[in-house]
C-alpha cells in the first residue's frame, strides 16, 4: 500500500490548482487580480533593505553631502511604506477572498450530498469519500483556502529567488550553486520527517476522535442523568487522561522527527555563514567596496529565506492538492439512478397505482448476507398494506426499495406494471409521501420543516392544515410565532423543543403535506401516547383515501384496519392475508399477536 | 479603557494564569528561557556584525575577524540547536494544553448539580466555551500569546540596554554647529517624541485590533454554528439523507446555503477592510519612524559619535525596540480579549453546588427495608412557570413492583427524578426511612437507585466498560449481569466478548447493536450496580412484541427482592405490578391494582386501557 506522502495525487497538483483557479474565477475574479501584488509590496521591502547599508555606507565613505543623504535616506523610507502597504493590503484581501471561496466550495459539496444516490452516500466507501471531501473545506486550515494563499507566496518567493539570485550571480555564480545544493539537504531531511507525521496520523488522529468524542458526550445534556445516576464521571476522565498521555506522546514523537531537520539546518547554516563572511571579507580585502560587503550578506541570507519559503509552500501545495483531490473524488462520484429524462409519471386517471416487486433481492455493500432474497409482493393500488415482522428482518429496506433510495441487485420493482428504472428518479420519488422512523427535525422553521421548502414558496395554509390533521396544532397555535416559529437555536434566539411525540407528529405532517399517490408509514407512533395513536389510527382511512399506502409498526393493534398484512423474517415474506386469515392460520403472526395481546386479552375474559 | 475593567480583566489573567500553570508546571518556565536565548542569539549577531563592518573600514586585522565572525556563527549555532529544541518541546506542551483544559472543564460539568443542566445560562455558557475552542483553538492561541507577551518583553528590555549606548554616545563640545545641534538633547526630545508617537499609533490599531477581535468573535461563532449545524448535524447524519431525497430538497438547501454564503462574505469583507485600512495606516507611521531613525542614526555617525559599522546595530535594535512594543501591546491586547473566554471557563469552573449537601451516610439494609415517602410535594422546571408535578403525597411500599402510567407530560418521569434527587421540590419533602433525603450524602443516597431511562446513554466503549461505568470493570460480575438479562447468546457469538466496543467509531471490530440489545445492556448496567430499588422508565418502546415479551417475562426474576418502578404507557406492562399509579397533569389521580382501577369504570386508567385494547379484542 502506498504511503500517503507518497501518495500520487490522482489529479495532480496543476490540475487541482486550475480546479481552484476556475472556482475562483467563477466565483470572485478579483482575487485573482490581487495574487501577484504581495510579490510586488514584499520585493520593494526585500531589495530595498538590503540596499539600505550598502548606500548609508557608501554615501558615509565617499563623503556625500549630508543634505543628499537625508533626500535619499527619506526616499528609501517612502518606497518601504508604499511596499508595506501594498504587501499588507493585499495579502489581508487574499487572506478574506480565499476564505470566502472556500466557504461558497461548500455549497457543492452540499449539493453532491443531498443529490446523490442515496447508496453513494450511505456505504462505507462514499461516507469516507464525504467525510475527505469535507477535511478540504472545514476550516482555516483547509486546502481549499490554503492553496490559494499559498499560491500568492509562491510568486513572491519565486521572485524573490529570481532577483535576488540575479544579484549574487552578478558577483559570483558559484554562490548560488552552493545555496542551492544546501537548500535541497533540507529539503529532503524534512521531507522524511513530514513523511514520518503522515505514516502515522492515522493513528493519532484516532486518538484525537476519542478525546473529542469525550468532550462532546461529557457535556452532552442528554447523558448527565446517567452519568450521575451511575457516578461515571470517573471513568470518564480516566479515559480522558488516559488518551491525552497518548497523544502527548505522539506529539513528542513527531517534534523529535522535526528536530532532526532543524539540527541539519543549523549545520548547514553554520557552514554558509561561515564560508560567506570569509569569502567576502576575502574580497573587501581585495578591494570590494564595504558597502557592497553589507549588500551581499543581506542577500545571502534573503536568498536562503526565499529558497526554504518556496520549498515550504511546495510541500503545503501538495498537501493542499492531495485534499482538492478528495473533494473532487467525491464532486465527480456517479450515479447509478436515472438522471435523465425519463417516461413521464402516471396521470391522475392512472392513480394511485399498483406496486409490484419481481424476484426481488438486496444486499447492503457491507453485508455478505442479502437484506431482502428473492421477495414477491404485489400491492394492488389503493390497497392498505401492512407490514410487521421483527426488528431487522427488512421492513425499512423494503420501503428504500420501493422509493428507490437503494437499488436492487436483481429482480425489478414496477408501478403500474413499469419498471421504476425507466422514470426520471427524481420525479419517480415525487409520487411517495414517507414518514421514515429517524426521519430529520430541522432546526429551521416549524413551517419548513413540515413542506421542506423556502418559506416563501411554502403554502402557510397547507401548512397549517396538515399540522392539524396531524394532531400538532394545538401545540404550534400556542408558539408565539405559529408555524413561522424556528426549532431549536441554531437560526434564532427563541427557538422552540419539541418533545418526542410531538416530533412525530411533525413528521407526519410532512407526509402529508406532500399528499403524494402513495402513503408510507414507519413506526408513526412509537413515541406517542395511547390517547394519540388512537387518534391516527381513527384518521388513518381518511389519509389514505384515493392512496396505495404501507403501514409498518410493531403495535399489530395497528394492523387492524388494513386490508392485508405481509409478515417479514428474514428477508422473505413468510405469511400474507388478513388479521382473521392469519389468526386462524395460527402462524408466526398469530404467535406475536398473542404475545402482545396476551396481557389485554386476560382481561377481557374476566371481565366477561 | 475602563479603569475597572482593566483590573477585572487583570484578575482574570492572573486567575487564568495559575489555571494553565497548574496543567503543565514546565511550559512557561520553557518559554521564559526559550525567549531568552533567542534573544541573546539576535543580539549577538548584530553588535559583532557591526564590529566586523568597523574592521573593515579600520585596521582589518585577521585575527579580529576570526574572532567576531567565531562568535557570530559559533553562538549562532549552539544557541539555534537549543532553542529549537525547546521549540520542539513546547510545540508539543502547547498543543496538549487544550485537552488538559477540556478535561478540567468536562469533569467539573460532570461533576455539577443536575439542575444546571437545564439552566439555559449554564447551556449558553458551555456552548460559548466549546465555539471558542472551535475557532482556531483558543486555549492554544493564549498559550502563544502569553508567549508573545513574554518574548516581547525580553525584547523591549534587551533593547532598551543595547540603545542606552547610542544615546550616551557623544563627540566632545565642539564649535561646528551640526554637532551641537545633535549632541544636544533637544534632538534625543525629538527621537523620542518621534517614537512615543509611532507607539501611541501602534496603539490606537492595536487596541481597534481588539475590539474588532471581540466584534468577530461574536459574530463568528453564530455564523460558525450555522455552519458547523449544516456540515456536520444535517449532512453529517446520512439517516437524513432519505428525507432530503424524498421531499425534494434542493431548492431549500440551495436558499439556505446561499443565505449563509452570503452574510459570511458579507462579514469578512467588512473585517477585512477594516484591518487593512488600521494596518496601513499603522505601516505609514512605521515608515515615517524608520525615515526618522535612520536619519538620526546617520547624522550620530556622520559627527562620529558612533562608528559607520554601528548604524546598522543601532537602526536595527532602534527598530527591534519598536517592534517589541507593538509585539507586547498586541499581546497585551489580545490577552484581553482572550479574557472573554478566559472569563467564561472560570465562571464554569466557579459555580457552586445548588443543592444542599448532607452529609448522613446511607444505613446499608440487606433486607432492602426502605421506605420512601413524598410530602406535598410540588415542582416545577426552574425555566418555567407551571407547575409539573402538583401536591403530590404518597408511599413507596417496600419490596414491591409499582408501575407508573399516564399520557405523555403528565409527570411520570419527573417524579423519578426528583426521587432519584437529581431535583430538589419546588415545595413539600421526600423521606427516606423518615429523614428528609437531603440530610444525606447525595452520592450515597443516588447509590440506592438503579435506573434505566428512556433515553439511556451508552458510549462507543467496551460492553464491559459500559455496564461496570469503570475503567476496569469485573468481568465476572459484567458476565453475570448481562447473562440476566438475557444477553449471554449475543455476547456468545460475539469474538471478543464482553470486551467488544459498542458502534465502530473507535475500533474496526466494533459492533452496532440493535436498539433491543441495547435496551438489555442498559438493564445489565442497572443490575450491576446492585442497587436496592430498581426503576425501569419505558423500557421496551422501541422493541419488537417478541424481545418485549422477553423482557416483561424476566421481569420478576431481574428484579428479585428489590423494590421496582415501571414506568410506561404501554398498559400491558401493568398486568405483573401489584401496585398501580395513574399520571394525570402532574397530580395523582388513582392508584390500586389493575382489577380494582378497572372496576372503578369511568376513570383515567379505563380510559387510558380502552383506547389500547380495543385493537385487540377478539372480534365477537
Amino acid at each position: 500500500m502506498k504511503k500517503p506522502i507518497d501518495k500520487i495525487s490522482t489529479h495532480g497538483a496543476l490540475s487541482n490548482l486550475a480546479f481552484m483557479a476556475r472556482k475562483v474565477k467563477e466565483n470572485d475574479k478579483r482575487l485573482l487580480f490581487h495574487m501577484p501584488l504581495p510579490m510586488i509590496g514584499g520585493l520593494g521591502i526585500a531589495v530595498l533593505g538590503i540596499f539600505i547599508p550598502k548606500i548609508i555606507i557608501d554615501s558615509l565613505t565617499n563623503n556625500i553631502p549630508l543634505g543628499n543623504l537625508i533626500i535619499i535616506i527619506a526616499a528609501v523610507a517612502l518606497g518601504l511604506t508604499f511596499s508595506q502597504i501594498l504587501l499588507t493590503y493585499s495579502s489581508r484581501k487574499i487572506e478574506g477572498r480565499s476564505m470566502v471561496t472556500r466557504i461558497s466550495l461548500t455549497s457543492l459539496w452540499m449539493r453532491k450530498t443531498i443529490l446523490t444516490d442515496y447508496e453513494n452516500i450511505t456505504c462505507k466507501a462514499g461516507q469516507d469519500k464525504k467525510r475527505k471531501a469535507l477535511e478540504s473545506l472545514e476550516s482555516d486550515t483547509s486546502g481549499t483556502e490554503v492553496i490559494i494563499t499559498e499560491s500568492a507566496q509562491t510568486l513572491k518567493n519565486i521572485g524573490g529567488i529570481l532577483i535576488f539570485g540575479g544579484i549574487l550571480g552578478f558577483m559570483n555564480p558559484y554562490i548560488l550553486l552552493l545555496l542551492a545544493a544546501g537548500a535541497i539537504i533540507n529539503i529532503l531531511v524534512s521531507r522524511h520527517a513530514l513523511k514520518y507525521e503522515q505514516k502515522h496520523k492515522d493513528e493519532y488522529i484516532s486518538i484525537d476522535n476519542k478525546l473529542y468524542y469525550l468532550r462532546e458526550q461529557c457535556v452532552e445534556i442528554d447523558n448527565a442523568k446517567d452519568i450521575r445516576m451511575y457516578s461515571m464521571s470517573e471513568w470518564l476522565i480516566d479515559m480522558f487522561e488516559s488518551f491525552i498521555g497518548q497523544r502527548y506522546k505522539w506529539h513528542k514523537k513527531v517534534e523529535y522527527k522535526k528536530y532532526v531537520p532543524n539540527v541539519v539546518d543549523s549545520l548547514i547554516i553554520f557552514l554558509r555563514d561561515g564560508l560567506a563572511y570569509a569569502y567576502l571579507i576575502y574580497q573587501v580585502i581585495k578591494g570590494m567596496p564595504v558597502g557592497d560587503f553589507a549588500l551581499y550578506l543581506g542577500a545571502i541570507a534573503g536568498f536562503s529565506v526565499w529558497l526554504s519559503g518556496l520549498s515550504d509552500n511546495m510541500s503545503e501545495i501538495k498537501r493542499c492538492s492531495l485534499q482538492i483531490d478528495n473533494l473532487r473524488d467525491y464532486l465527480d462520484m456517479e450515479d447509478k439512478t436515472n438522471r435523465g429524462k425519463g417516461l413521464p409519471l402516471p396521470k391522475n386517471e392512472e392513480l394511485p397505482f399498483s406496486i409490484t416487486l419481481k424476484d426481488v433481492s438486496y444486499k447492503y455493500s457491507e453485508s455478505d448476507e442479502y437484506t431482502i432474497e428473492k421477495m414477491n409482493l404485489h400491492i394492488k393500488k389503493d390497497e392498505k398494506l401492512a407490514v410487521v415482522g421483527v426488528n431487522g428482518a427488512g421492513k425499512t429496506t423494503l420501503v428504500k426499495l420501493i422509493c428507490s433510495l437503494l437499488t436492487p441487485q436483481e429482480g425489478e420493482i414496477l408501478i403500474n406494471g413499469t419498471n421504476i428504472g425507466e422514470y426520471n428518479i427524481r420525479e419517480y420519488q415525487s409520487l411517495f409521501s414517507v414518514a421514515f422512523q429517524d426521519a430529520c427535525i430541522l432546526s429551521f422553521t416549524i413551517a419548513e420543516n413540515v413542506s421542506m421548502r423556502p418559506k416563501e414558496t411554502s403554502d402557510i395554509t397547507l401548512v397549517n392544515e396538515s399540522l392539524k390533521r396531524a394532531g400538532l396544532a394545538e401545540k404550534v397555535d400556542k408558539l408565539k410565532s405559529g408555524a413561522m416559529t424556528y426549532l431549536n437555536n441554531i437560526f434564532t434566539d427563541e427557538g422552540a423543543d419539541l418533545s418526542g411525540g410531538e416530533k412525530q407528529k411533525l413528521i407526519l405532517a410532512r407526509a402529508l403535506y406532500k399528499d403524494a399517490p402513495v402513503l408510507i408509514l414507519d413506526e408513526p407512533t412509537a413515541a406517542l401516547d395511547p390517547i394519540a395513536e388512537a387518534a391516527l389510527y381513527d384518521e388513518y382511512a381518511k389519509m389514505t383515501k384515493g392512496k396505495t399506502s404501507v403501514y409498518i409498526s410493531h403495535r399489530l393493534s395497528s394492523t387492524r384496519f388494513c386490508d392485508r398484512i405481509i409478515f417479514i423474517e428474514n428477508g422473505e415474506i413468510l405469511e400474507e392475508g388478513t388479521h382473521a386469515e392469519l389468526m386462524k392460520k395460527g402462524g408466526k403472526y398469530a404467535h406475536m399477536f398473542e404475545v402482545q395481546s396476551h396481557y389485554y386479552k386476560k382481561e377481557m375474559e374476566e371481565a366477561l | 479603557m475602563k479603569k475597572g475593567g482593566l483590573k477585572k480583566d487583570l484578575n482574570i489573567f492572573i486567575r487564568s494564569f495559575k489555571l494553565l500553570h497548574s496543567l503543565d508546571r514546565k511550559l512557561f518556565p520553557i518559554v521564559v528561557l526559550h525567549s531568552v536565548l533567542e534573544s541573546a542569539k539576535y543580539f549577538i549577531t548584530i553588535i559583532f556584525s557591526a564590529a566586523v563592518l568597523d574592521e573593515l573600514l579600520g585596521a582589518r586585522d585577521i585575527r579580529r575577524f576570526i574572532l567576531y565572525v567565531g562568535i557570530i556563527i559559533g553562538s549562532g549555532l549552539i544557541l539555534k540547536l537549543i532553542c529549537d529544541f525547546l521549540q520542539r518541546i513546547m510545540s508539543a506542551k502547547m498543543r496538549i494544553m487544550r485537552h488538559a483544559m477540556q478535561k478540567e472543564i468536562s469533569r467539573k460539568i460532570t461533576q455539577l448539580d443536575y439542575e444546571y443542566m437545564d439552566s439555559p445560562d449554564l447551556h449558553n455558557l458551555r456552548q460559548k466555551i466549546l465555539e471558542y475552542e472551535n475557532m482556531s483553538g483558543t486555549t492554544y492561541q493564549i498559550t502563544v500569546n502569553i508567549r508573545n507577551f513574554i518574548t516581547s518583553f525580553i525584547q523591549i528590555g534587551t533593547s532598551v540596554a543595547i540603545t542606552a549606548g547610542l544615546f550616551a554616545a557623544k563627540v566632545s563640545a565642539s564649535p561646528n554647529a551640526l554637532v551641537r545641534y545633535i549632541n544636544s538633547p533637544f534632538t534625543i526630545l525629538l527621537l523620542l517624541v518621534s517614537m512615543a508617537a509611532v507607539v501611541l499609533i501602534q496603539l490606537l490599531h492595536t487596541k481597534k485590533m481588539g475590539d474588532y477581535q471581540v466584534e468577530i468573535n461574536e459574530s463568528a461563532m453564530r455564523i460558525n454554528r450555522k455552519g458547523i449545524y449544516l456540515e456536520e448535524n444535517l449532512m453529517g447524519n446520512y439517516n437524513y439523507g432519505k428525507d432530503f431525497r424524498m421531499y425534494d430538497t434542493e431548492e431549500l438547501f440551495t436558499s439556505v446555503s446561499s443565505d449563509f454564503v452570503n452574510s459570511f462574505d458579507k462579514f469578512i469583507s467588512r473585517f477585512i477592510n477594516k484591518v487593512a485600512k488600521s494596518q496601513m495606516k499603522n505601516a505609514v507611521a512605521e515608515g515615517f519612524f524608520s525615515g526618522i531613525i535612520y536619519i538620526f542614526v546617520v547624522l550620530k555617525a556622520f559627527i562620529g559619535a558612533i562608528t559607520i559599522g554601528s548604524i546598522m546595530k543601532y537602526a536595527a535594535v532602534i527598530q527591534k525596540l519598536t517592534d517589541g512594543i507593538a509585539k507586547f501591546l498586541m499581546a497585551f491586547v489580545l490577552i484581553q480579549v482572550n479574557c472573554k473566554f478566559l472569563n467564561n471557563i472560570l465562571e464554569l469552573m466557579d459555580l457552586p453546588d445548588i443543592k444542599y449537601h448532607g452529609t448522613l451516610p446511607v444505613e446499608k439494609r440487606s433486607d432492602h427495608e426502605y421506605e420512601i415517602e413524598f410530602k406535598n410535594v410540588s415542582f416545577k422546571y426552574p425555566s418555567s412557570d407551571e407547575y409539573v408535578l402538583k401536591n403530590l403525597s404518597f408511599r413507596l411500599n417496600i419490596g414491591e413492583r409499582l408501575a407508573v402510567v399516564g399520557m405523555n407530560g403528565a409527570g411520570k418521569t419527573t417524579m423519578i427524578k426528583l426521587l432519584c434527587r437529581l431535583y430538589d421540590p419546588t415545595e413539600g419533602e421526600i423521606y427516606l426511612n423518615g429523614i428528609d433525603i437531603k440530610k444525606y450524602d447525595l452520592n450515597e443516597y443516588m447509590s440506592l437507585f438503579s435506573v434505566v431511562f428512556q433515553d439511556f446513554k451508552m458510549f462507543s466503549f467496551s460492553v464491559a466498560q459500559n455496564i461496570s461505568a469503570s475503567v476496569s470493570p469485573d468481568e465476572k460480575r459484567v458476565g453475570e449481569c448481562a447473562d440476566m438479562a438475557g444477553l449471554k447468546e449475543r455476547m456468545q457469538m460475539l469474538p471478543n466478548g464482553i470486551d467488544t466496543y459498542i458502534k465502530r467509531d473507535f475500533d474496526e471490530a466494533g459492533v452496532d447493536f440493535s436498539g433491543g440489545e441495547m435496551q438489555k445492556m442498559a438493564i445489565s448496567r442497572a443490575l450491576y450496580k446492585n442497587a436496592p430499588i430498581i426503576i425501569l422508565d419505558e423500557p421496551t418502546a422501541s422493541l419488537d412484541p417478541i424481545s418485549e415479551f422477553e423482557i416483561y417475562s424476566k421481569f420478576d426474576s431481574l428484579v428479585g427482592n428489590k423494590t421496582a418502578i415501571y414506568i410506561s404507557h404501554r398498559l400491558s406492562s401493568c398486568r405483573f405490578c401489584h401496585d398501580i399509579m395513574v399520571f394525570d397533569k402532574g397530580e395523582i389521580i388513582q392508584r390500586g391494582t389493575h382489577d380494582e382501577l378497572l372496576k372503578a369504570g369511568c376513570g383515567k386508567y379505563s380510559e387510558l386501557w380502552q383506547a389500547q385494547a380495543q385493537y385487540y379484542e377478539e372480534e365477537a
